[in-house]
């Protein structure tokens, strides 16, 4: 939605392309400030190549050097976990970080683990839709 | 295969197109969506990956709470949070590599 505002001041054939390289690490980046619709364009278009060039290299790295490297799959859980961190000191609202931990506690508990995501994203979307409309949050 | 991927990059970008079309003005609650998800998604994220975990075996997932306790404990001393990724992933690949193996 940040991102959009900006995208609409681009030729179509511009804001397809930028709506194909939209990834996690620029929608961070240019939701933080807003930048001129070209420099935008660029950011995700670079971002995105990164990301590929990232991928190609690691895995003719991993192709070459002979070892077992699945216990650096880890950097992204940690990556959640210090940008949970993150999140959690701006927060707020604790209505939402009550409601955070209580819709995992139960997904934890009574939804099975390739369900749990999509449980637990589709049941907070609806109970803070129904507390906005009740000037909760 | 080829058919595949261009069916699935067709699809992925045209659903990002058409949700940019759909979201075009920001309504007050769409706007407190994009303020709150984001917390939320990411604790999800956090709980789901330490849901999958092994707990009722050797090592007990000690390796990953351990790594993961590391990597809050860095960001909140040294207030850096590549180095709390690097330190805890390096604290990780230790544990689970060749400490634990063989402990219990």
């Amino acid at each position: 939605m940040g991102i959009k505002s900006q995208i609409d001041y681009l030729p179509t054939p511009m804001r397809i392309i930028a709506a194909w390289c939209v990834n996690d690490e620029s929608f961070a980046l240019i939701s933080a400030r807003k930048y001129p619709a070209k420099s935008m364009f660029y950011i995700l278009i670079f971002t995105y190549f990164y990301w590929i060039l990232g991928c190609v290299i690691g895995f003719m790295f991993a192709t070459v050097l002979d070892g077992d490297y699945t216990s650096l799959g880890f950097s992204s859980k940690a990556l959640f976990i210090v940008l949970a961190y993150e999140l959690i000191r701006k927060c707020k609202s604790f209505f939402v970080l009550a409601l955070a931990f209580l819709i995992s506690a139960l997904s934890w508990i009574f939804v099975p683990d390739r369900f749990m995501l999509l449980v637990a994203v589709i049941g907070s979307l609806i109970v803070l839709l129904l507390a906005h409309k009740r000037r909760l949050v | 295969m080829i058919l595949t991927i261009v069916l699935i990059a067709l699809s992925s970008i045209f659903f990002r197109y058409f949700a940019m079309l759909v979201v075009r003005k920001k309504t007050p609650s769409l706007a407190m969506l994009q303020e709150h998800m984001p917390l939320l998604i990411i604790i999800f994220l956090v709980v789901f990956l330490y849901k999958g975990l092994d707990y009722s075996h050797a090592p007990f997932a000690l390796d990953y709470l351990i790594a993961g306790i590391i990597a809050i404990f860095i960001r909140f001393i040294l207030k850096n949070a590549v180095l709390a990724i690097i330190i805890s992933t390096g604290s990780f690949m230790i544990m689970h590599d060749s400490l634990f193996k063989g402990m219990f």
